[in-house]
Parts: C-alpha cells; structure tokens; sequence
C-alpha cells in the first residue's frame, strides 16, 4: 500500500471551529428551548392579553385578569427562571467547549490535535459564542419583532390612550420589555466574557464552576458596599435621605449585577453611550487576557484548583473584600461626613465591637472555604495564619482609606470647566424649594470651593435650620457629578444671594421653564420616518387651588385665561427680591395648579406653581376670578404649647399637644373617647418645631373653621386637625389659655418668626 | 529527525526531565524505557506538543512542535488511557480523524477494522480494555502520519490481543517510512519490536543504543578453571560480572565475543562456552554501575 500524498489541504481554524460547534449541538438545542421562555413566550402571552383587551367588550373579564395577572408577575417568574437556566447551560458550555482546560482526560486528546493555539482558542470561543449568543439573540429579536407588531396593531394607539385598567398594564408590558431589552443582551456578553477569563485561569471542575457565580455574588457585592462606605463618610456624597444603593459610577462595568443597577436604576444606559464603549474595551481585554493566559497555562496543571501563581490569592481577597466591605460600611459610618447618619441608624446602635467580630468570624470562614477549593495547604500553618491577617488587614486597610482620603478625592473634586456642560443647584429651606436653571460656572465653583474648604457639617441641634444643597455638574459626554451639603445660618444667605444675582425667582425651573399654555408635539411621518412640530393651544383650562374643596370633597375648578395667570405669575416672580424671600422662607407659600386640555386627544396635562403671600398681580388676578388664595392665614388666634417629655408620661392639666395625646393611650381615652391609635391624629401631632434649648413645641391656630396645627422645621403646611378631634383640640387650647405656657398672638404677622 | 537536546521539563516541586539529550532516526523503531514516573510519558506529550519544555530545544525535522500545526499534522499521540473516547463509537472517530490528519486513510481505517472485527456504531465505553486499544491504535496508524507516539502500548493486553496489535504496527512500519517510539517498563516487547533503545532514570537518559550493539558488545561465558578467577586474571577487558558456581566460573564482559573469549583462552580453561545474554540480562548487569535497579523493568 502505497502512502497517501501529504498535497491534502490541511486542516484550519474553520474545521476546528465546526467540530466544536458540533460538539455543542444538544447543548445549544436545550439553550434554544429555554431562551424561548424569556421573551418569545411573554411577548407571546403580552400579545394576546393586548389582544383581548383590545376586544373588552367580548372578552371574559375573569379570563382578562387572569391573562394580566399572568403577564405581569407568573410571566416574569418563568421569564426569570428561562434566565437562570439559560446562564447555567451556557455555563456548561463554555467548561464543555474549554474542555481540556479542566478535564484531564481531554488534555491529550486535544491538545495533541494539528491545530494552533490561536485557531483551538478562537475555534472554541467563536463556538461557545455561538452556542450561546444565537439562541439568545433569535430570543431577543422575536420580542422586537413582536412589540413593534403589537405597536403596529390597528387601534392600538386608540387603546394607550383610553388610559383604562387594561390598556396600561398592556403599555407597561411593552414598556418593561423595551426597557430590559439592551441589558438582556449586554448582561449576557459581560457574564461570558468574564465567565472565560475565569475558567482560564483555572485547571479543576469544581472551581471551574464555583468560581464564576462566586464572583458574581462578591464582585458586586465589594463595589457596592465599598461605594456606600465612600457616600456615607466622604464629604459632599453622601445623601440626608440615605445612601442611592447602585449608584456606583463608571466602575459598574465591573460587574453585570452592578451594571444594571447603575444603569436600569439611575443613569439611563441611552444617557451615557460612552459607557458602551469603555465596556466594549473591557471585555475585549477580558478576552485577550483568556488567550494569553490560556497561551502560557502548562497543560500539566489540568487538574489543579488554579493553574496561574497568585490566582487563589487573589480570588481569596475579592470574597475577603466583599466581606470586609460589608461590616466596615457599619464601623466606619460613624465617621460619616456629615455627622447624618444612613436610614438604617438602627444597624449603627450595636457596638462597633459585634461588627468587628462578625467581620472577623466570616472572614475567617470565607478565607477557610477558598484556601480548601483552592487547593491551598493548611498544614502551614503559620504561613496560612500570616496570609489570612494580611488579607483581612488590607481589606480593611482599604476600605479605611475610602474613608481617610474623602473617597480617594472625591470630597474635595470640582469637574474642570471645559468638562462641564451645566451647572444646576437645588435646595429647599423653609417652605422654599429651589431648583435652578443652568448657573454660571465660575460663581457656583467659588461658592463649592468656600463649602469643601470650610466643610461646615449638619447640625446636631435639632432646632437649627438647615438646608438640603445639591449641586450638580452635567458634564458634556452625559456625565453627572452630584454633591450634597446640609448647610445652615449664614450659607443658606449666601445661597440665595446666588439665586438672586442670576435671575432670581424667575429663573428657577420652578417659574421659568413654561412660558405660555402651548406644548410641543411631535408628529411621523411613518413612511420616511420624518419628525415635525407642532404646536398645539389648550382648548380649555381649569385651575385648581391648594386646599379648596367643594361640598363633595372635590377640588374646585375655576376657568380663566392661562395664559395671562401664568404671565401674571412670572411677573410676580421676576420682582421678588432677595429680602423676600430669604426672610419668608418659614412663610408658607400656597400651590396653584393650571389644568390644560388639548384638542383631539382628550389628553389633559397640568403645570402646578408656587404662590407667595407678595405675588400680587397673581393674587388680584385670581380674586377677579373668585380664587381665593391664602385664606387659611386669616387666624384669628394662635398659640405656642410647649410638650412635655418623655411624651408618654405627662400631667394631665398642664400643658398638653395633640402629640400627648396621640402617644398616651389614656389621655386619648380622655380626650377623643378611644384608647385606639389614630394615624390622622398623629400624623397632626408630629409636626413641632424645637427651641435652641431643644426644648419642643407645637405651634396651635385657630381659625374661622378649624383648630389648626403646623410645623415650621420641615417645610410641611399648616394641617387641620381632623373634625372629630375638634374637641381635644379645644381642650388644650383652652388649656394653653388658663396655664404659663407660652402664648403668642399671631393673627396679625404675615411670618412665624 | 528527532532532536532532543538539553531538555528540562519541572512543575511544581518536580523535575521530571532533567536535561536530556536524545537524537532519534527516521524510520528508527524506538524503544524508551523506565519505570513508573520516570518521565517517559512526559517526553512523549513534549514529543507531540501537549507540553511545553521548561528549557533546552525538541526538534523534529529541525522544527519547533509547540504550537506548530504543520508540525504536528506529521505526529499521531496514542495515548495509554482511552477514557476519552468513551462516548465515541468508531464511525465518529474516523470522521474526527480524518477531519484533521490531512494524510488519514479511510481505506485502511475500513480494512483494518474488518480484519479485527470492531462494531462501528458501538460507543467505545462498551468495548473491552483491548478492543479499545484496537480502535486507537487503528486510528492513529489510519492516520498515515510519519511519527507514531505510543505510550505502554500493551499495558493489561493479553497475548492475543498483543499479537494483532503488533501485527498491525508492523504492518505500518513496513508499508510507510514510520518512526515509532514505544514507551514501555516492559523489555520484552522492546526487545522485540524495537532496533533502538533509551532508558530514562531520574530524569536523565542512561542508556541509548542500538539494541545489536549492545547485545553484540556485552558477553557472558562460562568456564571451569582449576583455580578461582578474578577480574585482576583478565586485565584485557572490562569485566562486569564475575561469579563461581560449583567448578564454573560465569563471567560478563564487554569488548564482543572474539575479545573475550580470547581472554579467557589465555587462562586455559578446561572448558568454555559463550552464553546469549537476554535484555534484561544486559541492563541488570549494565545498569548496576549507575545504581540503576533494573527489577523495575518488567521482562
């Protein structure tokens, strides 16, 4: 037998690649089934609810909701659970295609093959790609495909805008399902990529498989919590009203768990594209990085926990970190910056030293179970002892310095001009809520910088007023740079000092973004696609003033020109002065609400404005219409109770407050004639306002029709004490009138204080 | 060509080549010998280009075969394990195979699995330990490729199933220009199969020869003398072996039979007669000086 010629092509890239993918063939059917229950099947399921809503009048109503409540909660469970299997079959792909990366069996076989490094590792990554990515997008294209042929029924824009039961839960299917569809795919590349870097720097099953879903939970986790130990304690991030969980930055790429919390949560992916970009060269170096590494790997450690020097060590500290992360958000919070605690204050009550040992206990349990996984000798001991210690202690270290350094500078950063695109301030104080149109860099950075360098901190006196200041810095690639500062006395003038040298009142978004009634709509054109605007004039509007009701409880409606109410209004605004409104904040302003109706569409939309006690063009406008404005503040008493502490324990006799009240199931009893908790009466109580001795106090009115009582700490109006406490309310009044409590008259002042 | 020169292959705590140098014919049958975890295995995987040398340069046809797919197009690896074709049935091997080994022949792959009698469609998991061995020794001698990589060839075969593999690598040497290189701790089959031979010990290569010089070169004579010999009485060779045994003194010697028994002659000895040394017999005596304990060596 003659030898057969060796002229015969050889084989390639492409025959290694169509031997693995046939490799994958049952795999891949599996994945096919199981990317069918993520959108084709609710998009399938969408499509005939929207269906038989559409066609309500011969729809089975029973079978109508019980066809919603299948699409928006049992679809989304199977949706979420087609998800998970999918990610573990794509899993087992991904280990069957690197097979010789964890399987010794293998090893010979393949690495013996008459192929390159270069053609195995892109043949198997080209193939586990797509295995993996063509089920997935066929999925996700067959749930375009089909919201954009929902969208495209006959009727179908009639239907949103009826605005009934059906149709919008039908819109908020079609809504939720464009919305997740870009992180669907996204998501989906960043867990392969990093899921390939991974495995190859691994050489065992086990790991091979615990690993990537371990760093999906510490990754994450460690970004999370570290970025809320830098909101918490550095100056100028972190928020009065808690800390925004998520919101991590650019650095979300790190993980798919953090990207979609960044950016489903808070930017808008379609805010930031860049984002996308600097993604895109993160996988990309994920993906080199897996060739090199699986270039240099010794095919003799198949069969170890992991085949690179520093791995073990490495993964060990990321779980050490999320750990450490975690327990040290709660020792070192009390170092916050701004001398506020989180919302969860509670957590913070346990002493530091049940943080510390918790800390320690799971670090050493977390650190045990990696070194076992991984492969590492406990028999040395002392090596394992100094490891574990200097772990622990540089994570810690770390998140410290988060916290040492003011978030690694951040406390102290100010974005450079030239990046920045606007500057907007928003603060409230009193009953004044400012949220401003683009400021001029220049003064805003002056005042940041005085703000950082002076680095006033939030007040423990309950009594001093303060004010929540939020600057932000839009940069020009989409970006946004926000700082918070609770600032009292002499800062809040400044502030509106600020206001008032750029525009004042009327340049604020509060009167200066709507110049007249019309709106801008757009129509297209859907043969070429063109957009057009219109503008379009309500063909009515009704205006509506806070806390006037009709005799059934409605809001009364009163019909006059919008147009020049809304004139009347920016005029007004535009003369306030600085001394106005800076001495005024603590006077309640009123809201006014102007309702438009637009032609063809039954579509109402309404804009609601703020009216101070010295807009006076809008105040004589709106009399000459019969709108009565303020009319609460024609008191004709008032008084001041002081409230006696501890609230559940007072003398009947002296002086008592709705709150006493409210907490003291016996007074109640007394007072209102049941012992029973009521919300409505509580929530009256609350409001109280504190002296410089902290002393507290309830601030009581009396007016034509009601008892009435406010707060003057948090912005909050006067509230009228329900009818059916009328007579508790006179109890303390009359009270108040006969002891030494502090009795002022205030009928006559336009302002508290 | 095969050139192996300064080889080192460490990983972990263990050395398992230790700069070896090796230069292996074409056409050459070669035999690499060692006891268990001597690095036999390890060379052949280096051989093939599974492993990378840690250092020192593997050569075949004055080429690299890391990483090298011309290269290893030419190389067919049969390794002693055939776990990995479990879920394989013959039929899915010939087409893997012959996707990639440019040179595999599907005429001999079908002649030979007839002759031998192997089911086609059945997955090798159901095969017995030497019907396996079978199928991939088929395989990799269908591959018609110029160097044939087998590691313990015959491990745990018995005779029948030893001789029809043996049958079908002969065949293959005789009909191509193939080298073959054997791993084996089995003399015997080396001695039979293979025209060269390497032994490897502490991952070093203490012996490498062709298999008729060395059995041409060392000697073993029996003799009765009338009085006892020492190696002091035959100054002219070099003496490795001297033993008496009732009026008969053995000796073993290199230098071929005519110097030796020359040698001997010049004692006068009463009778003499030269003995044919087995392979073993050769490394036991051979080896000793390097402190190499030949009982590892199966016969």
């Amino acid at each position: 037998m003659t030898a057969q010629s060796s002229t015969t092509k050889r084989p390639g890239f492409l025959t290694y690649f169509l031997y693995r993918l046939g490799k994958l063939k049952f795999l891949t059917a599996i994945l096919v089934l199981l990317e069918f229950f993520t959108y084709p099947f609710y998009m399938i399921m969408l499509d005939r609810y929207t269906a038989m809503a559409m066609d309500a009048e011969h729809a089975d109503e029973n079978m109508l909701e019980t066809m919603r409540v299948l699409v928006h909660s049992f679809n989304w469970y199977i949706f979420a659970a087609a998800v998970l299997g999918a990610a573990i079959v794509s899993l087992i792909i991904m280990l069957s295609a690197f097979r010789y990366l964890h399987f010794k069996k293998y090893v010979n076989m393949d690495l013996s093959l008459p192929v390159t490094h270069r053609q195995r590792f892109f043949g198997d990554m080209l193939a586990s790609f797509t295995s993996i990515f063509v089920p997935h997008l066929l999925s996700a294209l067959t749930g375009l495909a089909m919201i954009a042929k929902i969208r495209s029924i006959d009727g179908y824009e009639q239907f949103i805008n009826d605005s009934n039961y059906h149709s919008s839960s039908s819109e908020l299917g079609l809504y939720v399902a464009e919305h997740i569809l870009p992180y669907f795919i996204i998501v989906y590349l960043m867990l392969y990529f990093m899921t390939l870097f991974i495995i190859s720097t691994t050489g065992k099953r086990v790991t091979a498989i615990m690993l990537p879903i371990v760093m999906q939970i510490a990754i994450p986790m460690a970004i999370l919590f570290i970025n809320v130990i830098a909101q918490s304690t550095t100056y100028g991030t972190e928020s009065l009203y808690g800390v925004r969980f998520g919101d991590v930055g650019p650095v979300a790429i790190l993980s798919p768990v953090t990207f979609m919390l960044q950016y489903m949560g808070y930017s808008g992916i379609e805010n930031q594209p860049w984002v996308l970009i600097v993604l895109a060269v993160y996988l990309a170096a994920l993906c080199i990085g897996s060739y090199f590494i699986q270039k240099h790997r010794r095919a003799e450690r198949t069969g170890e926990a992991f085949v690179l020097r520093y791995a073990r060590h490495t993964y060990t500290a990321i779980c050490v970190l999320a750990v450490t992360s975690y327990f040290w958000w709660a020792i070192l919070c009390p170092l916050a910056a701004q001398g506020t605690y989180l919302f969860m204050k509670s957590g913070y009550e346990t002493p530091v030293i049940f943080h510390i040992s918790a800390w320690l206990f799971l670090s050493l349990v977390v650190f045990v179970v990696a070194e076992l996984v991984g492969g590492g000798k406990l028999k040395k001991l002392p090596f394992t002892v100094i490891r574990f210690v200097a772990t622990t202690a540089g994570c810690a270290a770390l998140c410290t310095a988060v916290s040492l350094t003011d978030g690694f500078g951040a406390g102290s950063y100010i974005p450079p001009a030239d990046e920045v695109k606007n500057v907007y301030v928003h603060f409230n104080y009193g009953y004044d809520y400012f949220n401003t149109n683009d400021l001029p860099y220049d003064e805003i950075t002056e005042f940041h910088k005085k703000i950082i360098s002076e680095r006033p901190l939030k007040s423990n006196n309950i009594s001093d007023k303060y004010t929540d200041l939020m600057i932000q810095y839009i940069g020009e690639n989409g970006t946004v740079c926000s700082r918070r500062y609770a600032l009292t006395g002499e800062y809040i003038r400044e502030l509106y000092e600020l206001i008032f040298r750029n525009g004042g009142l009327a340049s604020t978004n509060n009167y200066g973004t709507v110049p007249n009634s019309s709106r801008s709509v757009w129509e297209v054109d859907v043969k070429t696609g063109k957009q057009t605007e219109i503008i379009e004039y309500p063909t009515d509007t009704y205006v509506n003033v806070q806390n006037d009701f009709d005799e059934n409880g409605g809001m009364i409606k009163y019909r006059l020109p919008a147009d020049d109410l809304i004139a009347a209004i920016r005029a007004d605004a535009s003369d306030v002065t600085f001394e106005q409104m800076y001495l005024s904040a603590y006077a309640a302003p009123e809201d006014i609400i102007i309702n438009y109706i637009y032609p063809g569409k039954n579509d109402e939309s309404f804009n609601s404005y703020k009216i101070y006690p010295f807009f006076k063009r809008t105040l004589t406008l709106l009399e000459n219409y019969g709108v009565k404005m303020f009319r609460t503040q024609q008191y004709h008493d008032a008084f001041i109770i002081k409230v006696t502490e501890p609230r559940w324990r007072v003398e009947v006799g002296n002086s008592i407050s709705i709150s006493d009240i409210a907490y003291n199931s016996e007074l109640r009893r007394i007072a209102v004639g049941s012992a029973e908790y009521d919300s409505a009466l509580a929530m009256s109580a609350e409001r109280s306002f504190y002296s410089e001795s902290g002393e507290r106090y309830i601030l009581m009115l009396v007016s034509e029709n009601a008892y009435i009582t406010g707060d003057t700490t948090s912005g909050y109006k006067y509230l009228t004490i329900p009818e059916q406490y009328t007579e508790a309310a006179a109890m303390i009044y009359n009270n108040a009138q006969t002891d030494e409590t502090a009795h002022e008259n205030l009928a006559a002042s336009g302002s508290i204080f | 060509m095969i050139e192996i020169k300064d080889c080192v292959m460490a990983y972990n705590d263990t050395v398992a080549l230790d700069g070896i140098s090796l230069t292996i014919p074409d056409g050459c049958s070669y035999g690499l010998l060692g006891a268990n975890a001597a690095g036999k295995s390890t060379l052949m995987k280096i051989l093939c280009g599974i492993y990378k040398q840690t250092s020192g340069s593997v050569k075949i046809d004055g080429m690299d075969v890391y990483d090298n797919a011309e290269m290893k197009s030419k190389i067919f690896f049969i390794d002693d394990e055939t776990i990995q074709f479990s879920s394989m049935t013959l039929k899915e091997m010939k087409k893997y195979y012959s996707a990639f080994y440019p040179d595999f022949s599907s005429e001999l792959f079908d002649r030979l699995v007839a002759t031998v009698g192997l089911p086609t469609d059945r997955k090798l998991h159901t095969f017995s330990k030497g019907m396996k061995r079978q199928a991939v020794m088929i395989c990799g001698v269908s591959c018609r490729t110029r160097y044939l990589l087998i590691d313990e060839a015959f491990d745990g075969l018995d005779q029948t199933m030893r001789s029809i593999i043996k049958k079908i690598l002969i065949d293959a040497m005789l009909d191509n220009e193939l080298t073959v290189i054997f791993s084996s701790h089995n003399l015997g089959e080396i001695d039979e199969f293979c025209d060269r031979a390497g032994l490897l010990y502490n991952g070093k290569v203490v012996f490498d020869r062709e298999l008729d010089d060395v059995e041409s070169d060392i000697v073993k004579i029996r003799a009765a003398f009338d009085r006892d010999i020492t190696a002091d009485d035959l100054p002219d060779i070099e003496i490795l072996h001297i033993e008496k045994s009732g009026s008969l003194t053995e000796i073993i010697a290199k230098g071929g039979t005519a110097k030796v028994r020359t040698a001997a002659e010049k004692l006068s000895p009463k009778f003499m007669d030269d003995i044919r040394l087995s392979l073993k017999e050769i490394f036991i005596y051979e080896m000793e000086g390097v402190g190499y304990d030949s009982s590892k060596l199966d016969d």
